[in-house]
């Protein structure tokens, strides 16, 4: 439902607007994940709670390719280890990212020659996850993160600034 | 919507394929958090958000494959 209403908030705005709710939700979503990374803040796990987070992980996914920024801490506020988390997370994207795509198909978003030069890129894919699967247990996940927070905070102020 | 250039879809392609991997393969999220933005700079927002979210479900088979137990 998230990603329906997120991609219903999305189709039609220019790309202007596009893109400062692209860096707003993003900062946002950096800070988020900052304040999960260097606090004990953990979401609970009520029914509304993970309802909510449902949501807002949908619109996330939509309007900044950014679900995991919400699941990610909810899933590990389970107490799986590393390599659940990936793999529960990413069974749980699969279908999310399925009706994703085909909105984004839907509102003109994704293009047949997107398409085949991501089919293309698919080696390059392919080399990066065994790359990022064969590291992931040796990974120091908190720098790493703080490293990509800070790419996302500088890119999200670029795009709210320019 | 305006459509990028063929040169600067196919580096930005490249570049969201192995990064959007390599980060689903390791730390499993934050990857549009990230990529969303940067990719925005040099593309259209629309082209952005619709070549991340094709990109990223390539990806999840090729996890579920490393990840499944």
């Amino acid at each position: 439902m998230g990603i329906l209403i997120g991609v219903w908030l999305i189709s039609g705005m220019p790309d202007h607007w596009l893109r400062r709710l692209i860096g707003s939700v993003a900062l946002a979503l950096a800070l988020l994940q900052l304040v999960f990374l260097t606090t004990r803040i953990r979401m609970g796990h009520h029914g509304s709670v993970s309802a909510g987070v449902g949501v807002l992980a949908g619109m996330a996914s939509s309007i900044a390719n950014s679900a995991g920024v919400m699941l990610g801490p909810y899933l590990a506020g389970l107490g799986l280890f590393n390599a659940a988390v990936v793999a529960t997370g990413g069974a749980a994207l699969v279908t999310a990212n399925c009706l994703k795509v085909l909105s984004y198909w839907s509102i003109g978003f994704l293009t047949w020659r997107m398409i085949w030069m991501a089919l293309l890129a698919w080696p390059l894919l392919y080399l990066g996850s065994w790359l990022g699967w064969r590291v992931n247990a040796y990974l120091p996940r908190r720098l790493f993160a703080l490293v990509l927070i800070g790419i996302a905070i500088a890119g999200s102020l670029k795009l709210l600034l320019t | 919507m305006p459509e990028p250039s063929l040169e600067v879809l196919a580096a930005a392609t490249a570049l969201a394929a192995f990064v959007a991997g390599f980060l689903r393969g390791s730390l499993g999220g934050g990857i549009g958090l990230a990529l969303t933005p940067i990719l925005t700079l040099a593309l259209p927002a629309q082209s952005a958000l619709g070549l991340t979210g094709f990109v990223l479900i390539l990806a999840d088979p090729i996890i579920l494959r490393y990840y499944w137990r």
